[in-house]
Protein backbone atom coordinates (compact mmCIF):
# COMPACT_ATOMS: atom_id res chain seq x y z
CA UNK A 1 0.00 0.00 0.00
CA UNK A 2 2.90 2.19 0.85
CA UNK A 3 4.23 1.96 -2.79
CA UNK A 4 1.49 2.81 -4.45
CA UNK A 5 0.82 5.58 -1.82
CA UNK A 6 4.30 6.91 -3.22
CA UNK A 7 3.57 6.49 -6.72
CA UNK A 8 0.54 8.31 -6.40
CA UNK A 9 2.46 11.08 -4.81
CA UNK A 10 4.82 11.25 -7.64
CA UNK A 11 1.95 11.35 -10.13
CA UNK A 12 0.50 14.50 -8.31
CA UNK A 13 4.07 16.50 -8.26
CA UNK A 14 3.98 15.94 -11.97
CA UNK A 15 0.14 17.98 -12.40
CA UNK A 16 0.30 20.36 -9.57
CA UNK A 17 -2.69 21.04 -7.38
CA UNK A 18 -4.90 18.22 -9.56
CA UNK A 19 -4.97 15.19 -8.18
CA UNK A 20 -4.68 12.02 -10.15
CA UNK A 21 -8.53 11.14 -10.76
CA UNK A 22 -7.19 7.28 -10.34
CA UNK A 23 -5.76 7.56 -7.24
CA UNK A 24 -8.55 9.58 -5.54
CA UNK A 25 -10.78 6.57 -6.56
CA UNK A 26 -8.41 4.17 -5.32
CA UNK A 27 -8.12 5.99 -1.75
CA UNK A 28 -11.61 5.87 -1.34
CA UNK A 29 -11.87 2.24 -2.11
CA UNK A 30 -9.42 1.40 0.09
CA UNK A 31 -10.76 3.10 2.89
CA UNK A 32 -13.81 2.07 2.84
CA UNK A 33 -12.17 -1.53 2.56
CA UNK A 34 -10.28 -1.01 5.65
CA UNK A 35 -13.81 0.72 7.43
CA UNK A 36 -15.99 -2.05 6.13
CA UNK A 37 -12.87 -4.98 7.86
CA UNK A 38 -13.18 -2.75 11.06
CA UNK A 39 -17.00 -2.98 11.30
CA UNK A 40 -17.20 -6.74 10.69
CA UNK A 41 -15.13 -7.40 13.38
CA UNK A 42 -17.35 -5.27 15.55
CA UNK A 43 -20.19 -7.22 14.50
CA UNK A 44 -18.76 -10.64 15.13
CA UNK A 45 -18.15 -9.11 18.52
CA UNK A 46 -21.95 -8.22 19.04
CA UNK A 47 -23.11 -11.79 17.96
CA UNK A 48 -20.71 -13.36 20.15
CA UNK A 49 -22.14 -11.52 23.11
CA UNK A 50 -25.54 -12.94 21.84
CA UNK A 51 -25.35 -16.26 20.50
CA UNK A 52 -23.93 -18.75 23.33
CA UNK A 53 -23.76 -21.69 20.19
CA UNK A 54 -21.47 -19.39 18.19
CA UNK A 55 -17.90 -21.50 17.50
CA UNK A 56 -16.01 -19.33 14.96
CA UNK A 57 -17.05 -16.61 13.16
CA UNK A 58 -14.76 -15.98 10.11
CA UNK A 59 -15.01 -12.77 7.21
CA UNK A 60 -15.51 -13.63 3.97
CA UNK A 61 -14.86 -11.10 0.99
CA UNK A 62 -15.62 -11.43 -2.77
CA UNK A 63 -13.96 -11.03 -5.94
CA UNK A 64 -15.12 -7.72 -6.24
CA UNK A 65 -13.17 -4.59 -4.80
CA UNK A 66 -16.30 -2.41 -4.52
CA UNK A 67 -17.97 -5.03 -2.88
CA UNK A 68 -17.81 -3.68 0.67
CA UNK A 69 -20.74 -5.24 2.67
CA UNK A 70 -19.90 -6.94 5.70
CA UNK A 71 -19.66 -10.34 5.16
CA UNK A 72 -19.34 -13.17 7.58
CA UNK A 73 -19.35 -16.91 7.59
CA UNK A 74 -20.87 -18.27 11.40
CA UNK A 75 -20.90 -21.57 12.95
CA UNK A 76 -23.01 -21.89 15.14
CA UNK A 77 -24.47 -25.16 16.87
CA UNK A 78 -28.22 -23.48 17.49
CA UNK A 79 -29.14 -22.91 14.48
CA UNK A 80 -30.88 -25.22 11.73
CA UNK A 81 -29.17 -26.62 9.15
CA UNK A 82 -30.63 -25.38 5.31
CA UNK A 83 -27.20 -25.43 3.69
CA UNK A 84 -25.64 -21.71 2.19
CA UNK A 85 -28.17 -19.03 2.75
CA UNK A 86 -27.11 -15.65 3.10
CA UNK A 87 -28.78 -13.55 5.24
CA UNK A 88 -28.43 -9.76 4.03
CA UNK A 89 -29.20 -7.21 6.59
CA UNK A 90 -29.64 -3.34 6.18
CA UNK A 91 -26.33 -0.82 7.14
CA UNK A 92 -27.29 0.24 10.26
CA UNK A 93 -25.17 3.46 11.14
CA UNK A 94 -26.64 3.88 14.70
CA UNK A 95 -24.54 0.62 15.32
CA UNK A 96 -21.76 1.42 14.10
CA UNK A 97 -22.40 -0.50 10.99
CA UNK A 98 -21.95 1.78 7.45
CA UNK A 99 -22.23 -1.13 5.33
CA UNK A 100 -25.01 -3.41 4.27
CA UNK A 101 -24.18 -6.59 5.94
CA UNK A 102 -24.62 -10.60 4.67
CA UNK A 103 -24.34 -13.25 7.09
CA UNK A 104 -23.95 -16.95 5.90
CA UNK A 105 -24.49 -19.08 8.98
CA UNK A 106 -23.90 -22.83 9.45
CA UNK A 107 -23.77 -25.70 11.56
CA UNK A 108 -20.53 -27.64 12.45
CA UNK A 109 -21.61 -30.03 9.93
CA UNK A 110 -21.93 -28.51 7.61
CA UNK A 111 -19.34 -26.01 7.86
CA UNK A 112 -17.31 -29.47 7.57
CA UNK A 113 -18.71 -30.03 4.34
CA UNK A 114 -17.65 -26.52 3.15
CA UNK A 115 -14.11 -27.12 3.94
CA UNK A 116 -14.83 -30.83 2.07
CA UNK A 117 -16.22 -28.54 -0.78
CA UNK A 118 -19.07 -30.72 -0.73
CA UNK A 119 -21.54 -27.19 0.46
CA UNK A 120 -19.84 -24.46 -1.35
CA UNK A 121 -20.14 -20.60 -0.65
CA UNK A 122 -21.26 -18.13 -3.30
CA UNK A 123 -18.82 -17.88 -6.28
CA UNK A 124 -16.08 -16.06 -5.78
CA UNK A 125 -16.48 -15.23 -2.05
CA UNK A 126 -13.33 -16.80 0.04
CA UNK A 127 -12.78 -17.07 3.73
CA UNK A 128 -10.52 -14.57 5.40
CA UNK A 129 -10.12 -13.25 8.98
CA UNK A 130 -11.00 -15.64 11.51
CA UNK A 131 -12.60 -14.12 14.62
CA UNK A 132 -12.05 -15.67 17.82
CA UNK A 133 -14.80 -15.16 20.62
CA UNK A 134 -13.64 -12.68 23.37
CA UNK A 135 -13.12 -14.10 26.39
CA UNK A 136 -14.07 -12.90 29.95
CA UNK A 137 -17.59 -12.14 31.52
CA UNK A 138 -20.31 -11.24 29.13
CA UNK A 139 -19.75 -13.26 26.01
CA UNK A 140 -22.36 -15.77 25.91
CA UNK A 141 -21.11 -19.25 26.08
CA UNK A 142 -17.61 -18.55 26.96
CA UNK A 143 -14.63 -19.67 25.86
CA UNK A 144 -14.87 -22.10 22.57
CA UNK B 1 -61.60 -25.85 -11.83
CA UNK B 2 -60.48 -25.21 -8.21
CA UNK B 3 -56.45 -24.85 -8.08
CA UNK B 4 -54.94 -27.65 -5.75
CA UNK B 5 -53.39 -27.06 -1.89
CA UNK B 6 -50.27 -27.95 -3.37
CA UNK B 7 -50.79 -25.08 -6.22
CA UNK B 8 -52.05 -22.48 -3.84
CA UNK B 9 -49.44 -22.56 -1.63
CA UNK B 10 -46.65 -22.64 -4.29
CA UNK B 11 -48.01 -19.52 -5.74
CA UNK B 12 -48.05 -17.96 -2.14
CA UNK B 13 -44.42 -19.47 -1.75
CA UNK B 14 -43.59 -17.76 -5.10
CA UNK B 15 -45.27 -14.20 -4.03
CA UNK B 16 -42.96 -14.08 -0.61
CA UNK B 17 -40.14 -14.64 -2.52
CA UNK B 18 -40.63 -11.91 -4.68
CA UNK B 19 -41.07 -9.75 -1.24
CA UNK B 20 -37.93 -11.53 -0.29
CA UNK B 21 -36.39 -9.88 -3.32
CA UNK B 22 -37.85 -6.63 -3.20
CA UNK B 23 -36.56 -6.38 0.77
CA UNK B 24 -33.30 -7.67 -0.34
CA UNK B 25 -33.09 -4.64 -3.63
CA UNK B 26 -33.49 -2.65 -0.52
CA UNK B 27 -30.83 -3.44 1.29
CA UNK B 28 -28.35 -0.99 -0.65
CA UNK B 29 -30.84 1.63 -0.25
CA UNK B 30 -31.14 4.38 2.10
CA UNK B 31 -34.54 3.49 2.69
CA UNK B 32 -36.40 4.11 5.93
CA UNK B 33 -36.62 0.35 8.53
CA UNK B 34 -40.04 -0.07 7.63
CA UNK B 35 -39.76 -0.60 4.65
CA UNK B 36 -37.27 -3.23 4.75
CA UNK B 37 -39.84 -4.77 7.64
CA UNK B 38 -42.60 -4.48 5.17
CA UNK B 39 -41.29 -6.88 2.38
CA UNK B 40 -40.40 -9.22 5.45
CA UNK B 41 -43.65 -9.37 7.20
CA UNK B 42 -45.54 -9.48 3.92
CA UNK B 43 -42.90 -12.22 2.97
CA UNK B 44 -43.60 -13.84 6.53
CA UNK B 45 -47.34 -13.94 6.20
CA UNK B 46 -46.91 -15.61 2.71
CA UNK B 47 -45.10 -18.02 3.69
CA UNK B 48 -47.36 -18.84 6.63
CA UNK B 49 -50.48 -19.32 4.12
CA UNK B 50 -48.42 -21.33 1.88
CA UNK B 51 -47.77 -23.59 4.98
CA UNK B 52 -51.50 -24.04 5.78
CA UNK B 53 -52.65 -24.26 2.40
CA UNK B 54 -50.56 -27.34 2.48
CA UNK B 55 -52.34 -28.42 5.67
CA UNK B 56 -55.45 -28.21 4.13
CA UNK B 57 -56.56 -24.41 4.62
CA UNK B 58 -58.75 -22.83 2.67
CA UNK B 59 -56.74 -20.36 0.35
CA UNK B 60 -59.24 -17.53 -0.12
CA UNK B 61 -60.36 -17.74 3.51
CA UNK B 62 -56.74 -17.36 4.33
CA UNK B 63 -56.07 -14.31 1.80
CA UNK B 64 -57.54 -11.70 4.27
CA UNK B 65 -56.20 -13.43 7.37
CA UNK B 66 -53.20 -11.93 9.17
CA UNK B 67 -51.09 -12.90 12.21
CA UNK B 68 -50.23 -16.70 11.39
CA UNK B 69 -46.30 -16.27 11.51
CA UNK B 70 -45.47 -16.89 14.81
CA UNK B 71 -47.53 -20.26 14.69
CA UNK B 72 -46.13 -21.63 11.62
CA UNK B 73 -42.59 -20.44 11.46
CA UNK B 74 -41.51 -22.28 14.60
CA UNK B 75 -43.07 -25.16 12.95
CA UNK B 76 -40.94 -25.00 10.18
CA UNK B 77 -37.60 -24.68 11.92
CA UNK B 78 -39.07 -27.78 14.32
CA UNK B 79 -39.38 -29.43 10.65
CA UNK B 80 -35.98 -28.62 9.54
CA UNK B 81 -34.17 -29.89 12.64
CA UNK B 82 -36.54 -33.04 12.26
CA UNK B 83 -35.65 -33.68 8.72
CA UNK B 84 -31.46 -32.66 9.24
CA UNK B 85 -31.29 -35.24 12.36
CA UNK B 86 -32.77 -37.96 10.50
CA UNK B 87 -31.28 -37.32 7.02
CA UNK B 88 -28.20 -36.40 8.23
CA UNK B 89 -28.13 -37.51 11.46
CA UNK B 90 -26.55 -34.14 12.77
CA UNK B 91 -26.58 -33.37 16.43
CA UNK B 92 -27.96 -30.13 16.39
CA UNK B 93 -28.10 -28.22 19.97
CA UNK B 94 -31.57 -26.66 19.18
CA UNK B 95 -32.30 -25.36 22.59
CA UNK B 96 -34.59 -22.82 22.92
CA UNK B 97 -34.76 -21.89 19.02
CA UNK B 98 -38.92 -22.61 18.05
CA UNK B 99 -39.21 -19.93 21.13
CA UNK B 100 -36.87 -16.91 19.39
CA UNK B 101 -37.82 -18.33 16.54
CA UNK B 102 -41.97 -17.64 17.37
CA UNK B 103 -41.01 -14.36 19.36
CA UNK B 104 -39.80 -12.66 16.54
CA UNK B 105 -42.40 -14.22 14.33
CA UNK B 106 -44.73 -12.30 16.92
CA UNK B 107 -42.95 -8.81 16.50
CA UNK B 108 -43.33 -9.33 12.34
CA UNK B 109 -46.91 -10.64 12.61
CA UNK B 110 -47.42 -7.12 14.30
CA UNK B 111 -46.15 -5.41 12.07
CA UNK B 112 -49.41 -5.67 9.71
CA UNK B 113 -51.43 -2.78 10.85
CA UNK B 114 -54.68 -5.38 10.87
CA UNK B 115 -52.68 -7.01 14.08
CA UNK B 116 -52.48 -5.22 17.27
CA UNK B 117 -52.72 -7.47 20.15
CA UNK B 118 -56.11 -5.74 20.93
CA UNK B 119 -54.83 -2.25 20.45
CA UNK B 120 -52.14 -2.61 22.68
CA UNK B 121 -49.56 -2.45 20.14
CA UNK B 122 -50.43 -0.41 16.99
CA UNK B 123 -47.08 0.37 15.45
CA UNK B 124 -46.80 -0.90 12.22
CA UNK B 125 -44.80 -0.48 8.89
CA UNK B 126 -47.28 1.10 6.74
CA UNK B 127 -49.71 3.24 8.38
CA UNK B 128 -49.28 6.45 10.82
CA UNK B 129 -51.00 6.12 14.43
CA UNK B 130 -51.93 7.96 17.68
CA UNK B 131 -50.73 6.65 20.49
CA UNK B 132 -52.65 6.59 23.74
CA UNK B 133 -51.01 10.05 24.45
CA UNK B 134 -52.02 11.32 21.60
CA UNK B 135 -48.38 11.67 19.73
CA UNK B 136 -48.85 10.67 15.80
CA UNK B 137 -46.30 8.13 14.70
CA UNK B 138 -44.89 7.71 11.40
CA UNK B 139 -43.60 4.24 10.32
CA UNK B 140 -40.79 6.10 8.18
CA UNK B 141 -39.69 7.73 11.31
CA UNK B 142 -40.44 5.29 13.89
CA UNK B 143 -37.54 3.05 15.54
CA UNK B 144 -38.70 -0.71 15.38
CA UNK B 145 -36.88 -2.18 18.39
CA UNK B 146 -35.49 -5.50 18.03
CA UNK B 147 -36.87 -5.77 14.70
CA UNK B 148 -34.93 -3.00 13.41
CA UNK B 149 -31.75 -4.51 14.88
CA UNK B 150 -32.37 -7.79 13.99
CA UNK B 151 -28.35 -8.39 12.64
CA UNK B 152 -27.44 -8.17 16.04
CA UNK B 153 -30.46 -9.93 17.70
CA UNK B 154 -30.10 -13.50 19.20
CA UNK B 155 -30.91 -16.08 16.75
CA UNK B 156 -31.61 -12.96 13.93
CA UNK B 157 -29.67 -14.40 11.47
CA UNK B 158 -31.57 -17.72 12.36
CA UNK B 159 -34.78 -16.73 11.58
CA UNK B 160 -33.95 -14.70 9.13
CA UNK B 161 -32.47 -17.83 7.27
CA UNK B 162 -35.42 -19.79 7.94
CA UNK B 163 -37.82 -17.12 6.39
CA UNK B 164 -35.70 -17.65 3.72
CA UNK B 165 -35.35 -21.17 3.35
CA UNK B 166 -38.89 -21.76 3.22
CA UNK B 167 -39.93 -19.46 0.95
CA UNK B 168 -37.47 -21.23 -1.50
CA UNK B 169 -38.42 -24.77 -0.84
CA UNK B 170 -42.82 -24.39 -0.49
CA UNK B 171 -42.34 -22.34 -3.57
CA UNK B 172 -40.92 -24.89 -5.56
CA UNK B 173 -37.01 -25.01 -5.31
CA UNK B 174 -36.20 -27.57 -3.46
CA UNK B 175 -34.37 -27.17 -0.31
CA UNK B 176 -31.48 -30.06 -0.04
CA UNK B 177 -30.76 -30.42 3.42
CA UNK B 178 -27.03 -30.76 4.62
Amino acid sequence: MTDRNEAGAERAQNRPGQPNPEDVFEQGRLEAHRQAVEESAALARAHYEVEPGLRAIYRLESADPNDHRIKLLEVNEQTVPTGIVPVGFPAHPASGLHYPSVVIEVTPQEYEAIQRKQLNLPTGWEVRDAYERPAGPGHAGGAP
Amino acid sequence: MKQSSYAWSRAYARQAQADLEAREALLGAPAPACQHLHFLQMACEKIAKAHRCLGGADPETLMHGHGFAAKVLPQVARELLRRSTFVADLQVKHVGIEAMVRQLAREVDLLAPAVDDDGRRPDNCEYPWEDAGGALHVPAEHGFGSLETLHRHRAGVTFLKIVIAAATELGGDFHFPS
